[in-house]
């Protein structure tokens, strides 16, 4: 789920005047939803049976779409880290007049990439923007490839598995392989994550959620050998938020038992659950339980206020899943995972601690909080 | 006492309105003449730097090609080889308007995306998502400055009809470009647009430049990429090119305001100091009935400050509207030849105006305070005496004439000491002026006893009586003379200095074209080697030169290279006559000739080696001497094509001399070369005589603003001079009534009233002459040198000359017209009972 207001947003407000401006209107996002041009573009209406590898790679008949990965990641001293970079394509024409320019560009890719260093107590986030064209960014099926600029994510041959993500930065680089343990999970009603009420508020949904990850990172001038689990959420649709939505909270949790759970709530104004609110609980075998609003419980236990923004999040939760008689809390590696970029979110690395039936659970996992 | 002080003073002007009348307009025309040239220079100088940083921003790094254009791989590579973030491809051009077709725009194409952290583009891109979707993805969409929109009465989806190399071509206007408070302060925004629709509408395939935010450890690290065929250029370095354009322009305007503080202080110091003199005898009187000397001159302190007041006012206000005139001439030259329309008015700071009120207000103070403090100090007894006076004012001429030697001579050691600082230069002009204007009561003195004898002849004891006067009347006459002289010296100066720059251009451009016929072109390859090969050889033609002009970015900014294969008839340079052998050294290849400019900008000599960048990276150069250019402010390197080519592996020509045989027909000669060239739209062919007569008429057009601002300040001087030297004519009543009781005819008092002033206007004119070509001197030998580099020859034509000297005898014929008519009709009796 969760970034397509990001995605629109960001888009719209890239070139916008300050930061403090898109912060504000950051949490009324979907105002500029309502700019989109989303006309001629196709909507997510009917369920699909996800075609691999085609459905890796881009759909540019649908207006937006994303690869978003993050993980939990250590060195052998178990120093602990955190990581996420995130590609997303932003179409711009559904019917594109065609450009003499090598420049001339239909798609618009934003990266975002972070990395927390839980023991040196540091955030670090850059993004970069990039049209499509120049071999600037883009996306491809053989081999499959994503890429923006020098950050990119590079299969093996049309397999997504095992996967190479490269980015770098002033003062964060990754080097990391990644390889899928289990089969992508489509979420929602046979792949369609329906958003809010209205036909084609929706999007496509798979999830590769336990990828076994080994590489190198370097924070400033420090490079680590780490070892970790990552997560791949892709998604993409032709979509238009609810204008009710304030905001959405967001958690994809791997747990040591080796089940992972997604779940996302969407926050209507009045700080109420959309009923469009859901989830996943993906089960060793790759087997999905749906996960719907009335299903879960969210509880805030803590709050972190933003000393550069003044934003004050929910950094740490209860999640109660009594279906299945889960109790988890989930808290944060570092208070201070927000990114202060074009658009204002909190998406951090998160430890979990809980019970099921009396049984000790842990893991590790994202949560990614927004319009606050 | 300061009623009794006060009411003298009033019922002085009372009987005397135009004495007050004269007063004001003399300050306020110092004041306005001042105000008006400073608001005008500083206009111009805030428009240049408004206009350069707006296109620049926050960049503090050009990436520019060696030979032009670069092509879009090179920032490919930057993103995706070297992983470079702050990069901003741009795409800067000039274009015309259907709807405006006289101006030309820039227009920029930019990559939004990337935008944002450099020139604060976003406030160009509003932050409105349909139109940066529209902007990237629609061909032919345009941001339109505000401005623009509103002089041409656009909206937004208004379609606008460009004009770039003759082709049309419409686009449509999807938001404005939002002109933020720079557009107040006065640069133009330019058109703005997507770097692809860029590429499609001003039909190329590479970008101008790449903008970069480097640290300078960065700068180091993109410098030893060793990128082939561009060149890593300091934004300041880019940016000073472009401001020494500016500055160069300015030059003029800042000698000018110069003058006009001079003249200004001159005329508002004669103005309020005779206002107080020819009262001196009233203050003995008041002095006299027991008026203590501070009481007297606090009085006359307050007196000067309220005249003072009012005529500064005044004068501000004039000055501004003044200042309104010469800031549209001003920026009609700028935009024309050096930026386009990134130049408009800007509104001038206040402190401009505060400098404008201390000039007014303290020289008023001080030309008041002088002869307050000589009234104050000397006995009731000798204050009303006017032999004393003008024995007093004697020694004072006899003392400033002495006390100019010390100056002249500190100002000359300055100029010989410093040699290139322009600031001293500047310093020099001003103290020289102002040490001679001290010698003119002096001169004038001496001129007056030299004559007499002639005016004796000529108009006999009327005459006699006129050149005596004058030495005995200095007390009065001794400071506008001055003004007068310093006034004409500037418009004579200023005429002679444009005369001779206009000379030596004029002979430049005949030592530099030296063949019949020039192409050029900008498009590559537009002329090919056979096709000039079949030129040569074709019926009537004597042979050719050819030329690759181009623009290389150096270390010290960006320079001019034109590498030539000479013609029949050489070089078509003239070379700086120091260096012996240059041309046959520069023939065989052995190193470069720079432009004089180059040289002394860079402080560089015979023999010195230059770094250009080439193919094969850096390479020195030996400099083989100058040649004088007035082409460019940038700097010109001249080397042999053979040695371009080498080092640049560049076989574009884009500029051929033709040299045509004087016996030939012309006519068929040259439509011989048409057919050899073909329908080539992109080649223009030119005459020799159409190229010198387009420069010529882009030099004069420079110096139109030059030259209205000296007739400007020349009339404002002279009217200003006039009215001085009349209220002093006509404060003469008693003296004419005089010479009347002792039985001298009217017209005779007519006559001496009018050969005195006459005289006068003919002593400062006259010694205006040298003064006037010592300023052009200075002119052309210290402050263009020290700007510009150019070298020229001082020509002493005699239009300017003349000219000054009709304007000063003119002024003080005019000043003496009115006093004459007046004292012809007065009646003895009433002047004598008056007094």
């Amino acid at each position: 789920m969760k970034n397509i207001l990001l995605l629109s947003v960001v888009i719209l407000m890239a070139c916008s005047e300050s930061k403090k401006t898109i912060s504000a209107q950051g949490s009324n996002a979907t105002q500029f939803l309502s700019e989109s041009g989303t006309d001629g573009y196709k909507r997510v209406i009917t369920q699909r049976m996800f075609d691999f590898p085609a459905d890796h790679s881009s759909h540019d008949n649908y207006q937006n779409e994303w690869w978003y990965f993050t993980g939990n990641l250590e060195t052998t001293e178990e120093r602990h880290f955190g990581f996420e970079l995130t590609f997303f394509r932003f179409g711009l024409d559904s019917t594109p007049a065609p450009r003499q320019s090598q420049w001339g560009a239909n798609q618009v890719w934003m990266g975002h990439f972070a990395v927390t260093d839980t023991e040196g107590e540091k955030f670090i986030a850059v993004e970069r923007f990039s049209r499509q064209a120049l071999n600037l960014a883009g996306s491809q099926m053989d081999p499959f490839r994503i890429w923006l600029e020098d950050w990119s994510v590079l299969g093996n041959g049309q397999n997504i598995s095992p996967l190479i993500l490269n980015a770098s930065s002033d003062r964060i680089t990754l080097d990391l392989t990644l390889e899928a343990q289990k089969p992508p999970v489509s979420h929602g009603n046979g792949g369609v994550d329906q958003k809010g009420p209205e036909e084609g508020n929706a999007s496509y949904y798979y999830s590769l959620s336990n990828l076994n990850a080994t590489g190198a990172l370097r924070v400033d001038d420090t490079s680590f050998d780490v070892t970790g689990l990552a997560w791949m959420d892709r998604e993409w649709g032709t979509s238009s938020l609810s204008p009710d939505i304030a905001g959405w909270d967001w958690f994809g949790l791997q747990l040591s038992d080796g089940r992972e759970i997604m779940y996302y709530r969407l926050r209507t104004d009045d700080l109420q659950s959309s009923p469009y609110s859901g989830g996943s609980i993906v089960l060793h075998n790759g087997g999905r339980i749906s996960l719907s609003m009335n299903d879960v419980v969210l509880e805030p236990l803590e709050y972190w206020t933003s000393p550069e923004t003044s934003a004050t999040y929910p950094i740490s939760w209860k999640m109660s899943i009594p279906r299945e008689g889960i109790e988890l809390t989930i808290q944060p590696y570092l208070n201070e995972q927000e990114l202060n970029l074009t658009v204002r979110y909190w998406e951090g690395a998160v430890q979990v601690n809980g019970n099921q039936a009396g049984k000790t659970l842990t893991g590790n996992g994202y949560a990614e909080l927004t319009g606050y | 006492m300061n009623r009794l002080l006060g009411s003298a003073a009033t019922r002085f002007y009372l009987k005397r309105p135009w004495q007050l009348f004269l007063a004001i307009t003399g300050i306020s025309l110092g004041v306005a003449v001042y105000v008006g040239v400073d608001l005008a220079n500083d206009s111009a100088r805030r428009a240049f730097e408004l206009s350069a940083s707006l296109i620049t921003g926050q960049t503090t790094h050009h990436l520019v090609g060696v030979g032009g254009d670069i092509p879009n791989s090179l920032y490919q590579d930057l993103r995706l080889k070297h992983g470079l973030q702050l990069a901003a491809p741009i795409i800067e051009d000039e274009i015309r308007l259907t709807q405006a077709p006289s101006r030309e725009f820039t227009v920029i194409g930019i990559d939004p995306l990337k935008e944002p952290s450099f020139r604060g583009f976003s406030s160009f891109v509003p932050g409105d998502g349909t139109t940066l979707r529209q902007l990237i993805a629609e061909p032919a969409t345009i941001l339109a400055p505000e401005s623009l929109m509103l002089e041409l009465g656009l909206q937004v989806g208004s379609e606008l009809d460009l004009i770039f190399e003759n082709t049309q071509k419409t686009v449509q206007i999807i938001g404005p470009v939002t002109e933020i408070s720079l557009a107040e302060e006065g640069a133009t925004t330019p058109i703005v647009m997507d770097i692809a629709t860029a590429q499609e509408l001003l039909d190329r395939k590479t970008i101008s430049r790449i903008d970069l935010i480097l640290s300078d450890i960065e700068a180091e690290k993109i410098s030893s990429l060793g990128l082939s065929g561009v060149v890593l250029v300091n934004a300041n370095d880019r940016n000073s090119s472009f401001d020494e354009l500016a500055r160069a322009f300015r030059i003029n305007l800042t000698a000018l305001s110069l003058l006009a503080l001079l003249v200004g202080i001159f005329l508002i110091y004669a103005t309020m100091s005779f206002a107080v003199i020819q009262r001196r005898k009233t203050f003995g009187v008041l002095r006299a009935i027991g008026v203590s000397r501070n009481q007297l001159l606090m009085g006359i302190l307050v007196e000067a400050f309220l005249i003072g007041s009012i005529a500064t006012i005044l004068g501000l206000l004039l000055g501004h509207q003044l200042a309104k005139i010469l800031v549209d001439l001003v920026l009609q030259t700028v935009g024309d030849f050096y930026f386009r329309s990134n130049v408009a008015a800007a509104n001038p700071p206040p402190w401009l105006y505060a400098k404008g009120l201390v000039l007014g207000l303290g020289t008023s103070l001080l030309a008041a305070a002088a002869p307050a403090l000589d009234a104050a100090r000397t006995s009731p007894h000798a204050a009303m005496s006017r032999s004393a006076l003008e024995r007093s004012a004697l020694k004072l001429t006899d003392r400033a004439a002495l006390f100019s030697i010390p100056i002249m001579a500190a100002a000359l050691a300055l100029l010989g000491l410093s040699t290139r600082s322009l600031f001293v230069g500047f310093a020099g002009l001003f103290f020289i002026i102002a040490a001679s204007a001290l010698l003119v009561p002096t001169t004038t003195r001496i001129f007056a006893k030299v004559v007499e004898p002639i005016f004796e002849y000529i108009f006999g004891i009327a005459g006699s009586l006129a050149a005596r006067g004058v030495s005995t009347s200095l007390s009065r006459t001794g400071v506008a003379t001055a003004a007068l002289s310093v006034a004409v010296a500037t418009v004579i100066g200023i005429g002679l200095m444009v005369n001779s720059f206009r000379i030596s251009v004029e002979e430049w451009l005949s030592g530099t074209l030296t063949a019949d016929i020039y192409l050029s072109t900008e498009a590559d390859n537009a002329i090919t080697t056979s096709q000039i090969e079949a030129i040569n050889i074709s019926p009537g033609v004597l042979g050719t030169s050819v030329t690759r002009f181009t623009r290389i970015p150096t270390e010290i900014g960006e320079v001019s290279l034109r590498a030539q294969m000479p013609g029949p008839q050489g070089w078509g340079v003239t070379v700086n006559d120091q260096v012996p052998q240059a041309i046959e050294k520069l023939g065989s290849n052995q190193g470069i000739l720079i432009s004089e400019p180059l040289a002394f900008r860079r402080n560089l000599t015979p023999g010195d080696e230059l770094y250009l960048p080439t193919i094969q990276g850096q390479k020195p150069f030996i400099i083989l001497g100058f040649f004088r250019d007035y082409n460019t402010n940038v700097g010109t390197v001249l080397m042999p094509l053979e040695m371009y080519r080498t080092y640049w592996q560049d076989e574009m020509v884009n500029g051929v001399g033709i040299y045509i045989n004087p016996r030939a027909d012309r006519n068929n000669t040259v439509s011989g070369i048409r057919g050899i060239l073909g329908n080539n739209s992109t080649i223009r062919m030119r005459s020799n005589d159409f190229i010198r007569e387009r420069s010529l008429s882009i030099f004069d057009q420079t110096f139109k603003i030059t030259e209205v601002l000296r007739i400007l300040a020349g009339l404002v001087a002279f009217l200003g001079l006039a009215s001085a030297l009349m209220s002093i004519e006509l404060e003469r009543g008693r003296e004419v009534a005089v010479l009347r009781a002792m039985g001298i005819a009217p017209r005779q008092i007519g006559i001496l009233t009018l050969s005195q002033t006459t005289l006068l206007g003919l002593a400062s004119g006259l010694f205006a002459m040298p003064l006037g070509i010592i300023m052009a001197g200075l002119l052309i030998f210290v402050i263009n040198l020290r700007s510009f580099g150019w070298s020229m020859n001082l020509e002493l034509s005699s239009q300017p000359l003349l000219l000054g000297l009709l304007l000063a005898v003119t002024a003080s014929i005019l000043a003496g017209i009115y006093p004459a008519m007046r004292a012809v009709k007065s009646g003895v009796a009433t002047q004598l009972r008056d007094e």
